[in-house]
């Protein structure tokens, strides 16, 4: 399935001008350093952010191994990719420097400087207006979980519903950006109600993690920012600022502009913003909003449990079932046995408005729902998008303990088979065998299968996105460059009997074989 | 676009149905090279065409279970 939500790679459909507005920003230039470059490509900003000469390219291979030259490659071609280097040319050769904007808001951020608040202005509210960080992660989920339960049409469960469960609705201007976004399509009127119904992208967006899901909605907010009258940039810069702001700390509004003030009412809808009443002089960011730009794996995972704890199970239900004294609340709910019968001990609306996307559900118990898999409801869920990855891939991630510890004596079993198989005939095969029966396996192999075959059933047809490069006119032109679109990852397919080849990006292939053309009519005419 | 032979001649069928609507350039038996706006369009017809083809009826009635139902 093409994954057509908005992810970090919309900064490349930026052009040059416009990221150099970006960089000016110094939270912008951090956010896209933190966030957005490789580690190779970090190391070769650190290495010429204080060098006052252009760096050769010859020094950047020697940086890197030769034998990691494929990497070395898309590290320099992710920073041109972004304008963050500019090449020149040496009387020795090329070289390249970085930016003058980009370097300068990257300076500041490390060495401090220029105005004192590009970090925001941190304010001291009233001890009767103060909120703790526990009232913030409350007020984030719920409104994160308004969004979702909205998209996945939990008020359309109503008989699977008890009462005090219904989750509040999201703000009319969230409701307009799932709409834009093509994330939910609404049907009906306002005044006599109106239905959302979950499309295709709605569905990869559900599943997504709170990381993914917050940038996709605001990469769309960023899309549709001519509607209120705001250019790109200035949105851009302002999300990243917000970004850079610490959990905890109230900031005020009086250096913001009056832009920025109407931006922050659209991103407390989000969840992303923390205001006590409308006419407050100050916000709070959210973890929603400290976490977006930060590269620390924990930082996120902690907040996608924290925020996304409410999308897991009732912790005090699930722990009647719960056996196991490691077991942390909410780590897994779900069982579903090789009869394709699917028990779930859960009371989040949410949660069971999402299995219903894929489960034909049969009843509601005070802490669990049962349902079936069916032909019928795995491929009603395939016809709008959902693949049979990410229902196999949802399943195990909320498996209940019971299946994983039944699944790791399964594996404590073969390994003891093959150990024994092994000491009798040793050889090659024997340890091939064993490494392939060494994987934990939490869902039954034939539930796994059965949704395979089910979407590979209504999917026979594979498509990507891309160009298509052919008529190359010798054989070495063309193996040079499907080489090079191999190596930089943009390669699909090739016919090399053909000389054909497809690639999801071609500028970078472009300017290589302009300047492949151009080393070979140099070397012709020498 | 990548498919097993048969949906070759399926698509084939469409697009000279629909004047050459669909597909820019035909690369061999498995793979060919359709409009961007157009492809899901035509997943759905070659879908609609094969179930057609295959007498497979749209609305299956789900697997009852005698314990859950």
């Amino acid at each position: 399935m093409t994954d057509s939500l908005q992810s970090w790679d919309y900064l490349e459909g930026l052009q040059g001008v416009e990221l150099q507005k970006l960089y000016k920003s110094p939270p912008s230039a951090l956010a896209i350093f933190r966030k957005l470059l490789s580690g190779l490509s970090k190391h070769f900003v650190m290495s010429m952010l204080y060098c006052p000469r252009p760096t050769p390219l010859t020094e950047f291979e020697l940086m890197v191994k030769a034998s990691r030259a494929k990497d070395r490659q898309m590290a320099l071609d992710q920073l041109r990719r972004y304008h963050i280097v500019r090449e020149t040319t040496l009387k020795s050769g090329k070289a390249l420097s970085l930016v003058p904007d980009f370097a300068r808001s990257l300076r500041r951020v490390l060495g401090g400087g220029g105005s004192g608040y590009t970090f925001g202005q941190v304010f001291s509210p009233p001890a009767s207006q103060a909120v703790s960080v526990d009232d913030l992660d409350d007020y984030a989920r719920q409104q994160w979980e308004g969004i979702l339960g909205y998209m996945v049409g939990s008020s359309n469960l109503a008989e699977l519903q008890q009462p005090g469960e219904e989750l509040a609705p999201p703000s009319s201007s969230v409701i307009e950006l799932l709409k834009a976004g093509s994330l939910v399509t609404v049907q009906g009127t306002v005044s006599r109600g109106q239905i959302p119904t979950i499309t295709k992208d709605g569905f990869a967006f559900v599943l997504k993690d709170v990381s993914t899901q917050i940038w996709a909605l605001l990469f769309l907010y960023v899309d549709n920012c001519d509607a209120f009258d705001m250019e790109k940039i200035e949105v851009l810069s302002f999300i990243f600022f917000v970004a850079s702001l610490e959990l905890g700390l109230a900031y005020s509004i009086s250096t913001l502009t009056t832009k920025e003030k109407q931006m922050l009412q659209d991103l407390l809808g989000l969840g992303i913003i923390y205001q006590p009443d409308s006419n407050a002089t100050f916000f709070y960011p959210t973890r929603l909003a400290t976490t977006l730009t930060s590269s620390s794996t924990s930082a996120i995972t902690t907040a996608s449990q924290t925020l996304g704890s409410s999308l897991q199970p009732n912790s005090d239900l699930s722990a009647a079932h719960n056996t196991s004294p490691h077991q942390t609340p909410g780590s897994g709910f779900i069982i579903i046995e090789t009869n394709f019968r699917l028990y779930a001990y859960t009371s989040s609306s949410l949660q069971i408005a999402l299995l219903s996307l894929f489960i034909a559900l049969r009843s509601r118990h005070p802490n669990m729902v049962t349902g079936k898999m069916t032909k019928q409801s795995v491929q009603r869920a395939i016809q709008v998008g959902i693949t049979a990855e990410q229902i196999i891939s949802y399943l195990s991630t909320h498996a209940h303990p019971q299946m994983k510890r039944y699944a790791a004596a399964e594996l404590a079993r073969n390994q003891a088979r093959q150990i024994a198989i092994n000491a009798s005939s040793a050889g090659p095969n024997a340890e091939g065998a064993t490494n392939a029966m060494l994987h934990l396996k939490v869902i039954p192999d034939t539930i796994m299968d059965q949704i395979s075959l089910w979407q590979m059933e209504r999917d026979r047809i594979t498509s990507n996105a891309g160009f298509l490069l052919k008529d190359f006119t010798t054989n070495s032109e063309y193996q040079d460059v499907c080489r090079y679109a191999d190596e930089t990852g943009v390669l699909i397919w090739s016919d090399d009997k053909r000389r054909v080849f497809f690639v999801t990006r071609v500028e970078g292939v472009q300017s290589f074989i302009k300047e492949r053309r151009v080393r070979e009519q140099a070397r012709m005419a020498f | 676009m990548k498919y097993a032979p048969p949906t070759m001649a399926m698509i084939e069928k469409i697009d000279k149905e629909s004047s050459g609507a669909y597909v820019i350039e035909r690369i061999d038996d498995r793979t060919c090279l359709v409009k961007e706006n157009k492809a899901d369009e035509l997943k759905a017809r070659v879908k609609t065409l094969m179930d057609k083809a295959m007498g497979v009826e749209d609305e299956e009635v789900a697997d009852l279970d005698s314990d859950l139902d």
